[in-house]
């Protein structure tokens, strides 16, 4: 259904053309959910946006979004404004932040209905009071006038989970959703997803930096680091054995909730910055696997087993801390 | 016997809120609704709870940065409210905090070794000639190598900022530090190394912490002692180890299998709350979990339960549990 | 839920205009005898006291003010020093121009200034943003009665084409109109850019966007409401501004409205004039800051509605 061909963004900051994300591959089925997971910089969120055509102006972004047959990137304006919101939404970060503070709930969700389909407003009314049901917002014929300040962050991202399924898309793309959230919160909404990824038969790409989230929610997982992918495949897999040295670092540096003593297994360093780049692979400085092949240049995506690859010249034989 | 450095006494905090009705009542917002707590010295406490439990008010509470409604603060058996100006700097002196979000708390326009030495300036701590040396000494504490004294906040990494506002921190060298949320702003792999260096410092000075954080991973690892708080009050307190073998209260039940974890059957034995929580303005009669509640009983709509030992420190304040009552105080 | 926000300041507009009143009437007294200015130089003692008498400014000022307020509540502002003749019914006569001719300045202010705001926030840092700008600075440094002569030089004496004094005609109002309503329309623009750009830069928007908005909609539909809040604040608090530039561009222009009316006034010293111009000079700036309170809570349900539902 989507298979996205080395997609490149660049932006123009100050004059100058910094490159964010440096040729990703991604491939979804229908009904398929995929994890996209890494830490500040990766370019996890930047892929999102970037399928969506949602970059700022000073983004240029280069490659092939294939959706159904038809490359997004070449669409004309207002083909793509029918796209998104229908075939494709997007949810954020955040969710009080995300919606207009001067309109109400109502508003906000019948537009969308109104920008994709002809109806009353009677019936788009309607409409938005069964996805407030849907989404488990307590009397929603009341809250459709409610604006997004008199909700809770739960509330508001219910609100936003409502406003992306109004037209029954074929791809939600979920950007951190539960970041900002209460943990307690987070598994309502995250239990949510799940159940109308289900039942709606829609494909789901979730983005975040909680590996935990990764491991509960997604079948398949892209671990990005630097604007690249360095590892993907099947999340138990991965999580089990992970093959690229970042993910093996990722894994151990977490605290785990069944039982760890002694100290944390950082990894040393930090994300270069996206003007700084190493020479060779990206992760090479931080690398503790790190030889002078490394500098070489930033390997590429190769098939360790099945549908699980890895970038690194030397790929690790990794074991998770040794917890299984 | 240890000895307590803190002591929270019976904490209430209010605060009075602007109704847009005409002639409405006024009505108050609860944040802390009676909290009892000890600290014992040299202990790594923890705090955690969710967003409007009252973890951050307690937090301000202690520090006297806010004045109880309600109840005492003592610290090293002193109470704070009862201090003159002059007692209160230099008791104020042992205790410091650190916050979410390093890059606010430092100032852009100094660089960052200058800062370091500012408490010292402030106070008058040390020799003049010596303050540069003691801003290096603490620089290398925190990991941090000499070269940094001259950056400013921009050209740091999100964990190089929070070792610069730690080192700024424990250079007056204080027996208490209050961590509210230190690290949640940072990337994974950086939190992991930040908190390897509190938990180094705890032990090579001793150090007092009271963590207050949402992230029960990182406060299962580094905490000695935790309190579990829901709407203003504290529903649990146990030893680490004890409160996540035996875990009484349905809250920190429900709170802790809600944390998205790696073990493939998690999931299933997931506790899910429903709806949210009740407003902290109106609560209800009774226990204030009670309508969130898979075991609630008609009692527990009825009256409050109170913070009761149920042996070895662990203190629960749920019926089901003690089976005690407390006073209904509303 | 929304009736104490109006109800609070609506009570305040009334504690203002009242202090105004007080103000104005015990500041007029104080700063010189209107006797002196009114009589001739030659005139005797005993015309100063008939004087004082008729006027009865011989009285003690609290009692003078009594009178004067229970005459202001029943409409009546006294008589004109100078001709004796009703101050209402003399201000009722050129009131009507000074509204006409600030009422179309702000209009103007607003309908140019805007959009031209507006459209440099789209076209930012473009040839157009940096012209439209540097036209505002321009606009809102030049002193207005510079302008005004400016104008009635080149339109007036040398082309011929407007009339430079009264107000029968559309003609005699587009100068005058125009000269208040530069200085104000270039700060408009600028807030209004600024406004954009701050608002065009949030989250919301970008939700917007993805919901598959087009460009128009995410401007005017979603940026321009919440912009909107920053810039009716300026827009209020202009117009105390203007109204006090339309006294020198009425003079200027000698357009026949209280403006002109006050600077005479005030020359005379003619008391109960001057005090009901300024006092209602006053009160249009009081109704003008409710009328924005009135619309910003309007505008911004965050003002109206209170969270507490959470």
């Amino acid at each position: 259904m989507l298979h996205v061909k080395n997609l490149k963004v660049d932006f123009e900051v100050d004059g100058r053309r910094i490159r964010i994300l440096h040729g990703v591959d991604l491939d979804l089925e229908e009904g398929e959910t995929l994890g996209l997971v890494g830490e500040s910089g990766c370019g996890k969120s930047v892929t999102c946006s970037a399928i969506l055509r949602i970059l700022a102006d000073n983004a240029t972004v280069t490659g092939e979004v294939m959706y159904d047959g038809t490359d997004l990137l070449k669409l004309p304006a207002s083909k793509m404004e029918q796209i998104r919101g229908k075939d494709i939404t997007m949810i954020f970060q955040d969710p009080v932040v995300y919606m207009n503070p001067v309109k109400t709930i109502g508003n906000q969700i019948t537009e969308v209905i109104h920008l994709h389909e002809k109806c009353s407003q009677a019936e788009a009314d309607k409409k938005a009071i069964d996805l407030l049901t849907q989404v488990g917002i307590p009397h929603p014929e009341t809250r459709l006038k409610y604006y997004p300040h008199q909700l809770s962050g739960g509330l508001c991202q219910r609100v936003m989970i409502a406003m992306a399924l109004a037209c029954k898309p074929k791809l939600l793309m979920a950007d951190e959703p539960t970041t900002a959230l209460d943990v307690t919160v987070q598994a309502q909404i995250l239990d949510l997803l799940r159940g109308l990824n289900k039942k709606l038969g829609m494909a789901t790409i979730l983005v975040t930096h909680d590996l935990g989230v990764i491991a509960e929610n997604v079948k398949r997982v892209m671990v990005m680091y630097a604007g690249v992918v360095v590892e993907e495949g099947p999340v138990d897999i991965i999580f089990k054995k992970p093959a690229h040295p970042y993910t093996e670092g990722l894994l151990n540096s977490l605290p785990k909730m069944d039982g760890q003593e002694g100290d944390l297994i950082p990894i040393e360093g930090s994300v270069p910055a996206p003007d700084k780049r190493p020479q060779g692979c990206c992760f090479g400085p931080r690398c503790k696997y790190m030889t002078d092949e490394c500098l070489k240049g930033q390997p590429k995506l190769t098939t360790i087993n099945g549908t699980h690859r890895c970038a690194c010249f030397h790929p690790v034989n990794g074991t998770f801390g040794g917890q299984e | 016997m240890r000895e307590k450095l803190v002591e929270a006494k019976g904490l209430y905090k209010q605060y009075a809120l602007k109704s847009d009705k005409l002639f409405a009542k006024r009505r108050y917002l609860k944040a802390v609704d009676g909290v009892t707590f000890d600290i014992y010295k040299g202990e790594f406490f923890g705090v955690v709870g969710e967003s409007g439990c009252g973890k951050s008010t307690t937090a301000k509470l202690i520090l006297d940065m806010e004045h109880p409604t309600k109840g005492t603060v003592l610290f090293k058996g002193r109470d704070m409210s009862t201090l003159k100006p002059k007692e209160w700097r230099a008791i104020r002196l042992d205790m410091q905090m650190i916050f979410q979000d390093p890059l606010g708390a430092l100032d852009p326009y100094m660089c960052v070794g200058k800062q370091i030495m500012e408490p010292l300036e402030i106070h008058n701590i040390g020799d003049p000639k010596d303050r540069k040396q003691m801003v290096l000494d603490m620089l290398a504490a925190v990991s941090l190598k000499p070269i940094f004294y001259d950056r400013y906040p921009h050209e740091l990494s999100g964990g190089q900022r929070q070792r610069i506002v730690l080192a700024r921190a424990l250079i007056v060298k204080p027996q208490l530090l209050v961590c509210d949320e230190p690290i949640s702003a940072l990337d994974v792999s950086i939190q992991a190394q930040v908190v390897n260096l509190f938990k180094r410092i705890h032990k090579e000075l001793n150090l007092t912490f009271m963590f207050i954080s949402h992230d029960l991973r990182i406060v299962k690892h580094v905490c000695d002692r935790i309190i579990v708080m829901y709407l203003g009050r504290v529903v649990e307190e146990a030893e680490s180890d004890e409160l996540f073998a035996n875990t009484l209260h349905p809250y920190s039940q429900a709170l802790i299998s809600a944390v998205p974890s790696l073990t493939p059957d998690a999931q299933a034995k997931r506790i899910m709350l429903h709806g949210d929580p009740p407003n902290p303005i109106d609560l209800p009669k009774g226990c204030r979990f009670a309508s969130r509640c898979s075991k609630c009983t008609p009692r527990c709509l009825e009256s409050e339960p109170e913070l009761v030992d149920v042996g070895n420190g662990h203190k629960v304040a749920c019926f089901l549990v003690t089976g005690k009552e407390g006073i209904n105080a509303r | 839920m929304h009736v104490k926000y109006f109800l609070v300041k609506t009570l305040r507009a009334f504690i203002t205009t009242f202090l105004l009143v007080v103000f104005v009437f015990f500041v007029l007294r104080i700063t010189g005898d209107p006797a002196q200015a009114m009589l001739p130089d030659d005139a005797t003692e005993e015309d100063y006291i008939e004087f004082r008498q008729l006027w009865g400014l011989d009285k003690p000022l609290m009692e003078q003010f009594y009178v004067y307020c229970k005459n202001f509540l029943h409409g009546d502002f006294g008589q004109s020093y100078k001709d004796g003749r009703d101050v209402f019914e003399i201000i009722s006569q050129r009131l009507p121009k000074s509204v006409w001719l600030m009422g179309m300045s702000i209009i103007f202010s607003i309908v140019v200034g805007l959009p031209l705001g507006i459209y440099a926030a789209l076209h930012r840092n473009s040839f157009g943003d940096r012209f439209i700008m540097g036209t505002a600075v321009f606009g809102f440094s030049m002193p207005n009665f510079f302008l005004g002569i400016m104008f009635i030089l080149i339109f007036s004496m040398k082309l011929h084409w407007l009339p430079s004094a009264g107000s029968d005609t559309w003609l005699h109002l587009l100068m005058p109109m125009i000269t208040i309503g530069m200085t104000r329309m270039g700060s408009y623009a600028r807030y209004t850019r600024s406004a954009m750009l701050n608002v065009l830069s949030k989250p919301y928007i970008i939700t917007a966007k993805a919901k598959g908005a087009n460009r128009n909609r995410m401007v005017y539909l979603h940026a321009l409401p919440n912009a909107a809040i920053p810039i009716v604040t300026v827009i209020g608090t202009s117009i105390g501004h203007m109204v006090g530039g339309s006294v020198v561009i009425e003079n200027v222009f000698a357009w026949p409205g209280i403006g002109r009316l006050l600077v005479s006034s005030v020359a005379v010293r003619d008391l109960p004039v001057v005090q009901a111009i300024v006092i209602i000079m006053g009160l249009a700036m009081v109704l003008a800051n409710l009328l924005v309170d009135f619309t910003y809570g309007l505008l911004d349900p965050r003002i109206r509605v209170t969270a507490g539902d959470k």
